[in-house]
């Protein structure tokens, strides 16, 4: 679905916000409103301290003390589900501020100069482009050493391309348009000109872009950490927790559905969520 | 068509040759000693020095890469850390399990995503459509490996319908011995007239299958969806309908050929992704392809044998790309004339 | 042929076409003028109940169906076979990645042409047009516009239309083509007593070939009548206005 999307119109963001009417768009909403109150919120909503042991509780079922369960150390998993939510929100939201900073800012700069410039720069996120996402990731983790910080960076290395492109293409069609060419017939600097006029256009798609994004980042983290390149112990993170558990998953099925049934929740809400604003900002693409 | 081809092709290498560079990038320039990625982390210091010498880690960069590329294009992707082996050998072992695993699940992939596309745009906006949208983008939310995981434990652990892991019953090896062709299991089994093994590995197939076809299911649905929906927007369907034929008629013989373009351009993205998904669900069902390798190779932290397969999956996902365009030419007659 | 009495065509709350009269017998041909957005295309479609999404009403008879009452299937059955569309892009309105020969083989079998009778049908289709047979094995991208206008014109006459719905049949295309095409139109109307139904701007081409035209303007039909009588002494000023702007 990514690359599939064409340059968006610039029209500004709040103008079209209330045009989505889709209801699907609005769960996506509400549920991303919800999760981020909950993860935000956890030190004081979660019912336990984040990483209160109890050895003897390890493994119970999920009860009316533990609504999620606790996983082998005897650690509250409803807890433990809320605090991934802040790793898993810090993390997408360093990676796509990181990509998309560095993506911009190439893209219009790309877009804006055109000539060689942008074709070096083209050319550049055609590599980047050619290997998938995860793989790169994965790769790049590894060298740097499984940590948070390493999740965001190895992530947004292969993410910042998309944002170029979008960037750019946008970026070229505003430099042509009338009012930055009387800008520049003026004798405004470029700098001022890509400041004030290409970039605050540029901007609209990248943001929806983005809310598109933000699920597919939150599933590479999980897969990252997953793998073992990511979060470590005792970070709680939602693609860890499954890893630890999945051995018991036969037994304890508790301990690998609730942090599964989070991720899922979180991307799914962000996909209808940046579905829902594509549709209202493309006139071209097809809404229902 | 000739001159398409030759542009594509050239740009097809240019490509290539980024992704050897970046790859080497990662390899030898952002660790801080890359001789510890090559003797590994428990290296003594002797040890490092021998890899330092043997991979000319003290010569200049540029000297660095040249011996890199020369090494790459000879066919010495260096020796896997962990099982001792040249990675080009490891990767053309794993390679046709991770084949028959992505090719199937592609296959189920567009035999049920076109259609559940078709459908969606034949009744949109009413409720098949819905549930399409819905269902689509919960397979394209759901964590791969956790899905795994759970159609795992499911179906092959509680109800007992599949078996837990591996490509196929290791004992019919010594009962009924496989004849290597393509070294792809199912396909040998098949034209060698196999059947224990060939039924033994459609049974191994089906859960990793489902699982590594989730996603592309669900893009490949959405995409054909929207593409039909706009195809439906062009004049041409109004002459359709006006020539008598029905809604579903005028989309599946008429709109689909020509919206099957961007649902073709976008099975290439797909099969990289589903390659690199595949990396976990073979992880899980212990599938002996590149993912498996991959996963190990990542506990090991086998630096070589990671490059190996990071470069391997790009080259291939380029190769794809460009196999979609040239294809697109084939479907849709307005590509070629481009 | 065709008989309209009233229709009202709506988008919403938007009226974009009343005609209280229309009628197209035997081997007639009348005019829809006017200028674009006067609400003539969507009066056309409306005939075949091809607007979409608009709110349709009045009463509506196309060889002997009633439009806006009948069941969808028994609307599939006149269209195509009976009364046949061409629109004014002609390449757009044929699918792109479908060759000639295709589309008009499949429409043929729909409408019950039997199978040893199509090529035959086909052939004959394609002779009256002008057009050569190998035409049927190209994609809509590889012939003419003119091409595939008389391509347009071949599939009402292959299907054995009574009546084509013309939609502006010659604006896209070339002076010297747009005369075969007309041609063509004004032989079939001769020989096989074909009704047409022309949607047009171009009052010199309605002037050599129309026996009747309605002018609209803003959705409303403005002025009716015999073609010779309208455009010699248009009575209502938009009329003349349209008839001065010609060069």
């Amino acid at each position: 679905m990514r690359g599939a999307l064409g340059p968006a119109v610039d029209v500004p963001l709040r103008r079209t916000l209330p045009r989505i009417t889709d209801r699907l768009a609005l769960l996506g909403a509400v549920l991303i409103v919800l999760i981020t109150l909950a993860a935000v919120l956890a030190p004081w909503l979660a019912p336990y301290p984040a990483d209160r042991l109890d050895p003897v509780l390890g493994l119970s079922p999920p009860s009316a003390e533990h609504w999620f369960g606790t996983d082998s150390l005897g650690r509250d998993l409803l807890t433990r589900v809320m605090h991934g939510g802040r790793t898993s929100l810090i993390i997408a939201v360093a990676t796509l501020a990181l990509s998309a900073g560095v993506g911009v800012t190439l893209g219009v700069v790309a877009g804006y100069a055109g000539g060689w410039i942008r074709d070096v720069i083209m050319r550049i996120t055609d590599v980047f482009l050619a290997f998938p996402a995860l793989l790169l990731s994965v790769a790049l983790a590894v060298v740097l050493g499984p940590s948070v910080t390493t999740v965001i960076v190895a992530i947004a290395v292969t993410w910042w391309p998309w944002y170029a492109r979008l960037a750019a293409s946008t970026a070229a069609s505003i430099a042509t348009r009338g009012y930055v060419d009387a800008a520049r017939c003026l004798g405004v600097p470029a700098p001022l000109i890509i400041l004030r006029h290409v970039l605050p256009n540029a901007l609209t798609p990248v943001l929806v872009q983005i809310s598109l994004d933000a699920g597919g980042v939150i599933l590479i983290a999980a897969a990252l950490s997953y793998l073992g390149v990511g979060a470590q112990e005792p970070t709680a993170e939602w693609g860890l927790m499954v890893v630890q558990s999945q051995t018991l998953f036969t037994t304890n099925w508790w301990a690998v559905t609730f942090p599964g049934l989070a991720i899922l929740v979180t991307a799914f809400a962000f996909n209808v969520l940046g579905e829902g604003l594509r549709g209202a900002l493309d006139p071209r693409s097809v809404r229902t | 068509m000739p001159r398409y081809l030759t542009r594509r092709l050239g740009q097809a290498f240019l490509v290539v040759a980024g992704v050897v560079a970046l790859t080497f990038v990662i390899m030898r320039v952002v660790p801080g000693d890359p001789a510890v990625a090559f003797a590994g982390p428990k290296a003594t210091p002797e040890q490092l020095a021998a890899a330092r010498e043997r991979f000319g880690l003290d010569d200049p960069l540029p000297v660095q890469l040249w011996n890199y590329v020369r090494d790459l294009v000879t066919g010495d992707w260096g020796t896997s850390l962990r099982t001792r082996q040249p990675v080009l050998d490891d990767l053309f072992q794993a390679f046709p399990a991770s084949l028959e695993l992505v090719g199937a699940a592609l296959l189920l992939a567009i035999v049920v995503g076109v259609p559940v596309g078709v459908l969606a745009a034949r009744y949109k906006a009413k409720f098949p459509d819905l549930g399409v949208r819905v269902t689509s983008m919960l397979v394209v939310s759901v964590p791969v490996f956790w899905l795994a995981l759970t159609l795992q434990t499911v179906f092959a652990g509680h109800l007992d319908w599949f078996p837990v892991a591996g490509e196929y019953d290791r004992v019919l090896d010594t009962t009924s011995p496989l004849t290597l062709w393509t070294n792809i299991t199912i396909v040998d089994a098949l034209i060698t007239g196999n059947w224990p093994i060939f039924t033994s590995t459609l049974e191994h197939l089906v859960l990793p299958t489902l699982v590594v076809a989730a996603y592309p299911m669900g893009v490949i649905a959405q995409m054909t969806r929207a593409a039909l929906i706009e195809e439906a927007g062009q004049d041409h369907t109004r002459l359709e309908r006006a020539l008598g034929f029905t809604e579903t008629s005028i989309l599946t013989r008429f709109s689909l050929r020509p919206a099957l373009g961007p649902v073709l351009s976008l099975i290439a993205l797909v099969f990289a992704y589903a390659i690199v998904n595949g990396f976990l669900v073979e992880a899980v069902f212990n599938w002996p392809g590149l993912g498996r390798y991959a996963v190990q190779s990542i506990s090991h932290a086998d630096t070589p044998a990671i490059a190996g397969v990071t470069l391997l999956v790009a080259v291939m996902y380029v190769v794809a790309n460009l196999v979609v365009d040239v294809l697109q030419g084939v479907v849709d007659p307005r590509a070629r004339a481009r | 042929m065709i008989e309209v009495r009233d229709l009202q065509v709506r988008y919403g709350e938007r009226t974009v076409a009343r005609v209280p009269e229309l009628d197209v017998r035997e081997g007639e041909c009348v005019a829809i003028v006017g200028e674009s957005g006067s609400g003539k295309s969507t009066t056309l479609l409306s005939l075949l109940g091809l607007t979409e999404g608009a709110h349709v009403s009045g009463h509506v008879r196309v060889c002997g169906v009633d439009v806006l009452q009948a069941a969808p299937r028994r609307l599939r059955e006149i269209r195509g076979a009976r009364v046949a569309l061409v629109m004014q892009s002609p390449q757009a309105a044929l699918s792109p990645a479908t060759r000639l020969g295709t589309l008009m083989r499949r429409a043929l079998k729909l409408h019950g042409v039997g199978g040893g009778r199509i090529e035959q049908v086909m052939r004959d289709a394609m002779e009256t047009v002008m057009l050569e047979h190998r035409i049927l094995r190209r994609y809509p991208h590889e012939i003419s516009g003119g091409q595939a206008q008389r391509f347009a014109i071949a599939l009402a006459i292959a299907l054995g239309a009574e009546v084509i719905l013309a939609d502006e049949p010659t604006s896209a295309l070339d002076v010297t083509v747009q005369a075969e095409v007309v041609g063509v139109l004004r032989r079939l109307r001769e020989e096989r007593g074909l009704a047409l139904l022309l949607v047009s701007h171009d009052l010199a081409l309605v002037s050599t070939i129309a026996d009747r035209v309605l002018v609209m303007k803003d959705g409303e039909v403005v002025e009716a009548g015999e073609a010779a009588v309208v455009l010699a002494e248009p009575s209502h000023p938009y009329t003349r206005e349209l008839l001065e702007a010609l060069p």
